[in-house]
């Protein structure tokens, strides 16, 4: 099996070590690391990941920005993005049901087996369903005329 | 100065203190210790309380950020927010919102650019503001 390409974007060296070894050991993923926020956009474009893990809060440059950033570049455009931040509590993640703005955000310290979880169903699950967080129930599906 | 209402007397004594401090620790940490005591004097040094404020301050906060739409408002909330983890004593959150503030007040409009040397002077001694910013609300809920 083909291994999916992970980009990592955060600017915390010891943590981002510790994702990629977590996920390069399950032998599915290819892990590239960017400690540099301003030079995550080149990384993007030469690695071709098939999703970007993001930290939020970095200096020069926040996930925000870079978010912005990808937007423009039409082959990073639809590159599902899970956002990584120590900003809020397992609480209030769930409070949010784990969602900011449309994108998933996972809380720092990052379970490394959910985080695993969730890549695994972002990857297999078809476009339209991770980009809004879930997929249309059968019920909310209007009846045909 | 003539006294009229408490409001006047909160901004004399505000003033005192700002002059006192800046003597002591510098224009950047005493403006921005001139905000501590303006924060939520209510809610003071109770963890619970503040433990509260930060949840609140920051679902608002982290959705601008994401959006990539950070206004002056969004700015006010970061202050805030690193006030607010100064006085629980957090330096690693002292530290992740001023990362923040220096970064967008570096690109941003009105008079934000302008109080970066304030986020910078907490980036070099974050012990420092959480000490005194501390020290300040304890003084104040005792007197």
């Amino acid at each position: 099996m083909e291994k999916k390409r992970i980009l990592m974007i955060d600017d915390e060296v010891p943590f981002t070590n510790l994702v990629k070894m977590n996920l390069e050991r399950t032998g599915r993923y290819e892990v590239r690391v960017e400690n540099h926020p301003l030079q995550a956009v080149a990384a993007a474009l030469e690695f071709k990941p098939a999703a970007i893990l993001l930290d939020v809060v970095m200096p020069q440059m926040d996930g925000g920005q870079l978010l912005a950033e990808f937007q423009t570049k039409g082959q990073l455009k639809n590159t599902p993005v899970i956002l990584l931040t120590a900003t809020v509590t397992q609480q209030v993640a769930k409070a949010l049901q784990g969602q900011v703005g449309c994108r998933t955000i996972v809380p720092k310290p990052v379970d490394a087996k959910r985080l695993i979880q969730l890549l695994d169903e972002m990857l297999e699950m078809p476009f339209f369903s991770f980009r809004f967080g879930r997929s249309a129930s059968a019920d909310e599906v209007p009846p045909p005329a | 100065m003539q006294i009229h209402c408490l409001k006047d007397v909160q901004t004399v004594l505000t003033d005192a203190f700002e002059a006192g401090l800046r003597q002591k620790y510098g224009a950047d940490f005493a403006r921005l210790f001139r905000d501590v005591i303006e924060y939520r004097p209510r809610v003071d040094l109770d963890v619970a309380e503040l433990h509260r404020c930060v949840e609140l301050d920051t679902t608002p906060v982290l959705k601008d950020i994401v959006a990539n739409q950070v206004t002056g408002a969004t700015l006010r909330a970061v202050r805030s927010l690193l006030i607010a983890c100064a006085l629980l004593a957090d330096r690693t959150g002292v530290e992740r919102w001023a990362t923040e503030l220096l970064n967008r007040c570096s690109q941003g409009g009105g008079d934000w650019p302008a109080t970066t040397a304030q986020w910078q002077a907490v980036m070099k001694d974050p012990l420092q503001f959480i000490q005194v910013a501390r020290q300040i609300k304890y003084f104040l809920n005792q007197a």
